[in-house]
């Protein structure tokens, strides 16, 4: 941020003293143990910067991933855990003129791949011609035969291209893998940049490093113009297969940035062979789907017909010539591990070239010659499965035991056509910060490609990622790798063209109509909102009969009774809690509903009930919440986890230590929701719920509170505005003369006071005039149930309420509560009615079996 | 020569309205060198407008349908009229052997077999094993004639395997099908599929109708009928040969063919994704009614 934390104030160097590991390419030192050309200006200003600054650095970047919630899903660990991002400080430096040639070789290959793909989903020339062994078609899992035919947006089957590199020890290049079928990283690697701009804007910007932006920019503009209609402007969509992905971070930050929604297979709906989003503004058209989720599960009606992440007719809205998917449906076909070892073949007979960049030597197995080569080198290579999928695994021959080996070759001997050997290559190093020193690390580096004009464009940048240790040579983010930015520096003829665009700053758009909030989000959110005030409010409950029961004698305690009556089963009756000789409060009893209340699992009512019912909503909108936020979720769920009923008592002080604890907890988070949730439709639903929630819960027990036989007790009222954490807002206004009217009024009618039914339909009146139905000229079901609480509410006169005598409860305040609970109950109905009908899980549903 | 009417009748009754719902279909009878459908009709009830005809990866006819109104019963009917032209091939007539066979389709040069190498291989419902292969054994052989081992195949589902409707469900693995000896037509398909397979032999799995006959003296019952799926085998130089290993029979015009697929999941007749619905039942009702030449 501030530039003049890079000024030189040491004259140590710490990046001096590395030393990469014998026998590798470094990219930072040469041969000659100098930096390369191209590190040598970028290496003296990182190396100028002192340690305390360093460390600072240090902290900053924590600080940036931390609030930017960046992480990075761990599958083994459970749903909850992702793991915060890693990011060292030094980027992977490459000069623009490598990079040049990098794109050349790599365009080859992605025009190669997808000449592959429009082969084997249209012609299969290959196969006529024998070229293609026909098992790597008929036997793959990745050849998706409702997709053969479906011609892809511009005959294209590819539209953002990945490829894996390493570094051989005599500096050339070779591809490790392609990546098509759901590129990722792109999103980490903007990310990266992000950061990098933030931690040394000074450094960034002083050195010709090439901006991603264009790239990008170039890229939404390919995508929007696949759309096969509205091309003026077209409705795009990322589907991703949800929250739990290993990569959901950066799906949901890809499509923030470009713009795009953030889908999941509920949120979209095909009808008509048309593609549509689930929003609260009703269903909108989607024109092109930009997939995180792999082909085979993105269409249950003809595809993998268990997947509950995809969307059902979605491939016949492509055939129709509705709906353009990038990249197109099928193309994982070319991630096949044996296709390595025929492109080379491919090359030459579709190009009449020889493959620019080459793939590391693989051999299918499949093959005679290639198995026998396979068997004899078994310990010194790479085995792999020739179609992913199952349990199938990879077997590293280096660190196989000779037991593990003769399986292996005996596992290949009798199904040779399903292995495939490869070449264990040399990764070359790069140096990676360890303290205030440099320690070297194995990199792979992830490069993206689009189309450009005719060709390819590759970013001039990447995402690199090296081992967890020096010795290490996979490279991993599951098993605990690390990333870096990439400087791609400008080629010397670019550096005149490089006027206004700032390679420091990577700004970030962000579009979004406020009408896509997808219904499903929506719903989610407004019961995230209900279970939390519901636990809140419960809470209060307890805590307010559990002081009545410490703190008053045998004779006053029976004024609990209508605050028990709210934890009741229904239907059972309240009158069975008082002793009917002594008059007083059966303690053990009530005791019985306390702990039902609180601990019982199978109660839905109950708190733990509510407090596992929180995360688990709060899950869903993940993407909604703020860090903060989702930390106070992440903090209720432990409590709702580790709450067991331990307690005899509900006056033990661990008891009551709890639902201090609790209440806790359910304040921070709406006091964050409050804080730090931007006012969208989102916050809306989530306000809507918590509303509607309390002004039923503040119904329920002021109907018991004033219809009870405890009514003419003073102390009833003193706990009914503790229990509504307004005493204090009423001593200030009647100081110490308990008048039911009075309470009824505080708690009733008052707008100011938030614990009041008028201000829950005050702040409703205000969330419902902004959701898209306000904007309809008819009168909406939702209005005219909000009108007339809000009418009811708004008139109601606490006096007339109570009645003259109050011997009796006035049959007017049952008639005013019952339907007062029965509108906030309607108005309920008709939001979801609204707003979330269309959101009803899809089921896949296959026909009879033949009985013949 | 032989003609069929056939009529299918499906209906499901969903236990709560269902919103929304896609279907696939697929009965319409195939026409080949075997069999000409003459005329098919589809309809769906509540009527659906959005449906789509076309021709899947394996030749089959394929309707896709959706229905977009709010419903708590769906009815699918199709009615066609077939007619079916073949003799049933004399097994004794195919020496090939099965190593031969085996060879030819394992060679890449041998583009012509294409259409045969694209049911080679093992589906996730035709999975091989050690079982399988052992199981496969008992008939196969490398130097045996294919025709001799086929007849003996058939004589081993009849004798060893039983017909129980109450013993299987559509997901039920042929491994399981083997231990326990029992299961309906889809599971003897599939199994015998699956031996094949493993052995190196191409073999399709073949949806359709059987002509039921009703017991001497009593009239036919309509709607009593029921789909039935049988295997078709590939014998280079020589073409397919469809076998029922439920009936012990080599097909013949009893058979009315539908699809061709590598299992049941690429012939499945109807089936689809529905949002809502909770439970549901079903109710089939099949007719392969034969007809006389009217000139």
């Amino acid at each position: 941020m501030n530039s003049s934390t890079e000024t030189p104030m040491s004259s140590t160097n710490w990046m001096q003293g590395y030393a990469p590991s014998e026998g590798y390419y470094d990219e930072f030192l040469g041969a000659d143990k100098k930096p390369r050309p191209h590190w040598s200006r970028i290496a003296q200003q990182f190396g100028q910067i002192g340690p305390d600054q360093l460390n600072g650095k240090v902290h900053q970047l924590s600080r940036l991933i931390q609030d930017n919630g960046i992480t990075y899903n761990v599958y083994q660990d459970s749903e909850t855990d992702n793991r915060p991002w890693n990011m060292d400080m030094l980027p992977l430096v490459l000069s623009g003129n490598e990079f040049g040639k990098l794109e050349s070789a790599l365009s080859q290959r992605a025009h190669l791949l997808n000449l592959v793909l429009q082969d084997v989903y249209g012609r299969q020339t290959m196969l006529q011609g024998s070229k293609m062994h026909p098992y790597l078609v008929f036997g793959n899992p990745s050849f998706l035969r409702p997709c053969h035919g479906l011609l892809p947006p511009r005959n294209n089957h590819i539209h953002l291209y990945a490829a894996d590199l390493a570094r051989s020890p005599d500096g050339s290049w070779w591809v490790l893998a392609d990546r098509v079928e759901a590129a990722s990283g792109l999103g980490y690697a903007l990310e990266n940049r992000m950061l990098m701009s933030r931690l040394f804007p000074k450094i960034s910007r002083e050195n010709d490093v090439s901006s991603l932006q264009p790239f990008i920019q170039e890229f939404c503009r390919h995508v929007e113009s696949l759309a096969p209609r509205n091309k003026d402007n077209p409705n795009i969509a990322l589907l991703t297969a949800g929250p739990n992905n290993e990569t959901y971070f950066e799906q949901s930050f890809l499509a923030r940035n470009l713009g795009y929604t953030l889908a999941e297979g509920d949120d979209l709906t095909v009808r008509d062979n048309r593609l549509y989003m689930k929003t609260i503004g009703g269903v909108q058209p989607v024109d092109v789907l930009l997939r995180r989720v792999d082909s085979a599960w993105t269409d249950p009606l003809e595809l993998r017909n268990e997947s509950l992440l995809g969307v059902p007719g979605l491939a016949n809205a492509v055939r129709q010539g509705n709906l353009a998917v990038a990249n197109g449906l099928g193309s994982g076909f070319v991630e096949t591990s044996a296709m390595l070892a025929f492109l080379p073949w491919f090359s030459r007979s579709y190009l009449g070239e020889s493959l620019e960049l080459p793939s590391v030597a693989t051999w299918w197995c499949g093959g005679e010659s290639e198995r026998k080569y396979v068997l004899e080198h078994l310990s010194e290579l790479a085995v792999k499965p020739t179609f992913w999928g199952g349990d199938n695994k990879s077997y590293f021959g280096p660190l196989m035991s000779k037991t593990e080996l003769k399986e292996l070759r005996w596992m290949i001997d009798k199904y040779p056509e399903r292995y495939c050997g490869q070449e264990i290559v040399s990764h070359a190093t790069i140096p990676v910060m360890k303290g205030n020193s440099l320690d070297s690390r194995h990199f792979l580096l992830r490069v993206f490609l689009i189309p450009s004009n005719g060709g390819w464009k590759i970013m001039p940048g990447g995402l690199a990622r090296y081992s967890a240790t020096p010795t290490d040579l996979t490279v991993s983010m599951q098993s605990g790798g690390q990333s870096k930015d990439t400087w791609v520096l400008l080629k010397d003829s670019h550096k005149m063209r490089r006027q206004g665009t700032d390679a420091g700053r990577e700004s970030i758009q962000i579009r979004r109509n406020s009408n896509d909030l997808p219904s499903r989000t929506a719903n989610n959110l407004f019961w995230l909102g209900r279970y939390v005030e519901r636990a809140e409010s419960l809470t209060r409950l307890i805590q307010t009969v559990c002081s009545l029961i410490i703190d008053e004698t045998a004779e006053a305690q029976a004024v609990a009774v209508p605050f028990l009556e709210q934890l009741m089963p229904f239907g059972e009756d309240s009158k069975k809690l008082i002793d009917k000789e002594s008059g007083e409060l059966i303690l053990e009893l009530a005791e019985s509903y306390l702990i039902r209340a609180i601990y019982d699992e199978k109660n839905p009512e109950s708190l733990v009930s509510n407090l596992r019912s929180i995360p688990r909503s709060a899950e869903k909108v993940k993407d909604r919440l703020s860090v903060d936020t989702w930390v106070r979720v992440q903090k209720i769920r432990s409590l709702g986890k580790n709450i067991s009923k331990a307690v005899l008592s509900v006056t033990e002080d661990e008891n009551i230590q709890l639902l201090g604890q609790i209440l806790d907890e359910l304040t921070s988070f709406s006091g964050n929701v409050m804080d730090n949730m931007t006012r969208s439709q989102g916050w809306r639903f989530l306000q809507l719920g918590r509303k509607i929630e309390r002004g039923v819960s503040i119904s329920f027990l002021l109907q018991s509170a004033f219809s009870c036989s405890q009514v003419k007790d003073e102390r009833l009222f003193s706990y009914l505005l503790i229990w509504a954490d307004s005493v204090i807002t009423y001593r200030r206004r009647y100081l110490n003369h308990l008048l039911p009217s009075s309470v009824m009024d505080l708690l009733c009618f008052d707008t100011s006071n938030p614990r009041s039914l008028a201000f829950q339909t005050e702040s409703l009146r205000d969330l419902l005039q902004h959701l898209p139905h306000a904007s309809d000229t008819r009168r909406h079901p939702i209005d005219q149930n909000a009108l007339r609480l809000f009418s009811r509410i708004g008139l109601g006169d606490p006096e007339a309420l109570i009645g003259k005598s109050s011997k009796n409860p006035s049959k007017e305040l049952q008639e005013f509560f019952k339907e007062t609970i029965g509108d906030f109950s309607k108005l309920s109905g008709a939001l979801e009615q609204t707003y979330f009908a269309h959101i009803a899980m899809v089921k896949e549903q296959q026909s009879q079996a033949f009985v013949g | 020569m032989a003609l069929y009417h056939i009529h299918h009748k499906t209906t499901y009754d969903y236990q709560y309205p269902v919103t929304v719902s896609h279907h696939t279909a697929r009965f319409t009878p195939i026409s080949n060198d075997i069999q000409i459908c003459e005329k098919f009709d589809l309809t769906v009830s509540p009527e659906s407008t959005d449906l789509i005809q076309r021709v899947d990866y394996f030749g089959n006819q394929i309707h896709f349908f959706s229905v977009q109104q709010s419903h708590k019963s769906l009815t699918v009917e199709s009615q066609g009229r077939v007619r079916v032209n073949v003799k049933p091939i004399d097994l004794a007539s195919l020496t090939m052997t099965c190593g031969e066979i085996r060879d030819a389709l394992s060679d890449q040069g041998r583009s012509d077999l294409l259409d045969a190498k694209q049911y080679l291989y093992p589906t996730e419902m035709t999975s091989g094993g050690d079982t399988i292969l052992e199981f496969a054994q008992n008939f196969l052989s490398d130097e045996v004639a294919i025709g001799e081992v086929l007849s003996i195949m058939l004589d081993q589902f009849w004798k060893e395997f039983k017909f129980d409707p109450e013993a299987t469900e559509v997901s039920t693995p042929v491994q399981e099908v083997l231990e326990q000896k029992r299961g309906v037509c889809q599971d003897f398909a599939h199994l015998s599929l699956a031996a094949l397979r493993a052995w190196g032999l191409g073999a399709s799995y073949v949806s359709g109708y059987i002509l039921t006959e009703p017991p001497a003296g009593e009239e036919r019952l309509l709607g009593a009928d029921a789909s039935h799926a049988w295997i078709s085998v590939y014998i280079p130089d020589f073409g397919w040969v469809e076998l029922d290993p439920t009936n012990r029979k080599v097909c013949g015009e009893e058979h009315v063919r539908v699809a061709y697929g590598r299992d049941y999941s690429d012939v499945s007749m109807l089936s689809g994704a529905v949002t809502g619905g909770g439970e549901h039942t079903i109710k089939v009702e099949v007719t392969v009614l034969p007809m006389e030449e009217s000139l």
